[in-house]
């Protein structure tokens, strides 16, 4: 019996199947990712923490490192907010996500998914949820990392006790949160951004322009920035400067939650558009 | 629409904006080898793609043993589709190609790697199966490409001149897997640009110009007289809403020698030497919206003078 009559004969959603679909949809998607250039290229973008915290962790200046004389948690909450939540997730995920359409489309390839037994919405999906487990992998170990380094004035056993008794580890956990929820974020944002634009720079732009001047924006307009949400997770409050517009952080499951059914609404979008879209590449 | 064993396509127009890609498209096709036969630019991977629902038609519906094109995951298990596309996954090799798209079918791993040898083994490339298709010759990627849109074993294969690139040894071994699918009762769908590469193959030919069927039917020995009516003025009816208007357009063309409306008023008749420039003017004036056209077809009692569009365009392609 082939596989064409073997499924005409099954009346009914068969969930073992689609779950065996979704996950070959996942792994195609995972290998695209992981073992390609790409993967080099974010392993490299997500290794620039490891290195800066090194950098100030090791090197002395005038008889002490910089961990040393402004503190491991400070340090490293501005090193976190500034570089990495500040230009190395947001350029990470937008170079993987908004070409998990586009990078298909430009290559020609797109067909061969839309050719499948699935639901363009299934693939939208699966495609999603694939490079937020492959960017999230390499961001969380490049956090986990560079915050083991924080450690390097006290060494392992001081290490320990911080983690085990003192805040360390409710840090920890804080700062892979938001690294996940920023992926998780960002990517719905530039998974929409790559089926609408065929090229990232203006839109990209003009989002990194906002998120990044968030803090000027008055009240009711920070709540239209996902680094609005992130920022309220983290787990040291440092000053945005003197022109900053003050309010308070959102609650914390506010902040998960609608960055979870912003990502949902926005990946809800992406699949109306790809249930729509014509292959046509020519146009494009 | 209820048809259940055949593809059924009903009144189906489609436009890119101004431009027309088919129009009013009846077709009922039956299992067997199917050609769809006209000149570049005729309508033939236009209409492929809205049946795989890779385009939307601007009108009308189109099923598929009785399934909807919109829901994919129904469809795509009784349906393949070879694009004219020449491009792939990048990095992948010709087994990986074929395999990870079997896994989404939702095969077990076992099952896949067993469809992907049997396809490989189809269209001759086990021998080079984990080399990168990036290395492949022309005629290997149109050779994987049937591979990727056979392997599930549809019932309905749609194959966008699939013979192209081929070497003449593999194109014989190509036409025979044809066959043999056919012959297990499937649906094969065959485009081509060229009339005597599909004549001798096909149980039945669908002809298509500038976005309308021309002609079909079961077609033995029709080559073979086309010579014949080469040189001789080609009869073209159309019914449409303004024949007087179309009419005037007509004479104007050096090339149509005799217009004549039809008593009822609905319609026109006339003679021309180049029918392809003359559908072309048609496709124009329906796409700027001063003409609807009903129908339009050779109006000649046999389909070789049909067959001279094609003949011409393969000697003298616009």
């Amino acid at each position: 019996m082939t596989v064409a009559q073997e499924s005409a004969a099954r009346p009914r959603l068969d969930w073992a199947r689609l779950a065996r679909q979704v996950g070959g949809l996942v792994r195609l998607e995972l290998r695209r990712l992981l073992l390609t250039r790409r993967a080099v290229i974010l392993g490299l973008a997500s290794a620039i923490p490891v290195g800066i915290v090194l950098l100030v962790g090791s090197i002395p200046i005038g008889g002490q490192t910089v961990l040393e004389r402004f503190g491991n948690r400070i340090v490293y909450e501005t090193i976190f907010e500034t570089v990495f939540l500040g230009a190395i997730l947001f350029f990470g995920c937008l170079y993987v996500f908004f070409n998990l359409f586009r990078g298909e489309i430009l290559e020609r390839s797109l067909h061969y998914l839309l050719l499948t037994p699935l639901r363009r919405e299934v693939v939208v999906a699966a495609k999603y949820v694939a490079a937020v487990a492959a960017v999230a992998v390499l961001f969380m170990a490049s956090t986990v990392f560079s915050y083991a380094l924080i450690y390097l004035p006290v060494g392992v056993s001081g290490a320990i006790e911080d983690l085990t008794a003192g805040p360390g580890g409710r840090h920890l956990v804080a700062y892979l949160g938001v690294t996940l929820l920023a992926c998780i974020g960002y990517g719905s944002l530039f998974t929409l951004v790559g089926m609408v634009f065929r090229n990232p720079i203006i839109p990209a732009g003009a989002l990194y322009v906002w998120e990044m001047l968030h803090f000027l924006l008055p009240p009711a307009l920070k709540k239209l920035s996902v680094i609005h949400y992130l920022k309220g997770l983290l787990p040291v409050p440092l000053s945005d400067g003197p022109f900053a517009v003050v309010v308070e952080p959102p609650p914390a499951t506010v902040s998960v939650l609608g960055l979870l059914a912003f990502a949902a609404v926005v990946l809800a979008v992406t699949a109306l558009i790809i249930r729509r879209m014509e292959i046509r590449y020519t146009e494009d | 629409m209820s048809d259940d064993r055949n593809i059924v396509i009903r009144d189906v127009s489609k436009f890119y904006g101004d431009v027309l890609g088919v129009n009013r498209v009846d077709l009922e096709i039956e299992p067997g080898i199917t050609s769809l036969v006209g000149p570049n630019g005729s309508g033939k991977s236009t209409l492929m793609n809205l049946l795989a629902g890779l385009l939307r038609p601007t009108r009308g519906e189109i099923s598929v043993l009785g399934l909807p094109v919109t829901r994919p995951q129904d469809l795509f298990r009784q349906f393949g589709y070879c694009t004219q596309y020449d491009s792939f996954p990048r990095g992948a090799t010709g087994w990986q190609f074929v395999f990870s798209y079997l896994l989404l079918h939702g095969l077990d791993r076992g099952e896949a790697e067993r469809l992907t040898a049997r396809a490989l083994e189809r269209v001759g490339l086990v021998d080079s199966a984990h080399r990168r298709i990036a290395g492949y010759s022309k005629g290997m990627r149109q050779r994987i490409k049937l591979a990727q849109a056979i392997a599930h074993g549809p019932q309905v294969m749609v194959l966008d001149e699939p013979l192209n690139g081929l070497d003449p040894m593999v194109r014989a071994e190509t036409i025979e897997l044809f066959r043999q699918l056919a012959g297990e009762g499937q649906h094969v769908l065959i485009s081509s640009h060229i009339l005597h590469e599909v004549d001798l193959l096909s149980d039945r030919v669908i002809l298509i110009s500038n976005g309308y069927i021309v002609a079909e039917g079961e077609v033995p020995g029709m080559r073979a007289e086309v010579e014949e009516v080469r040189e001789q003025p080609l009869q073209v009816f159309v019914r449409c809403d303004r024949p007087q208007w179309l009419a005037g357009r007509a004479f104007e063309l050096d090339h149509v020698t005799e217009v004549q409306l039809h008593d009822d008023g609905g319609g026109l008749h006339l003679r021309t030497r180049d029918a392809d420039r003359f559908l072309r003017l048609v496709a124009e004036l329906v796409a700027e919206g001063g003409v609807e056209v009903e129908a339009v077809g050779p109006a000649d009692s046999d389909l070789q003078a049909v067959y001279r569009y094609l003949v011409d365009e393969e000697e003298e392609p616009s």
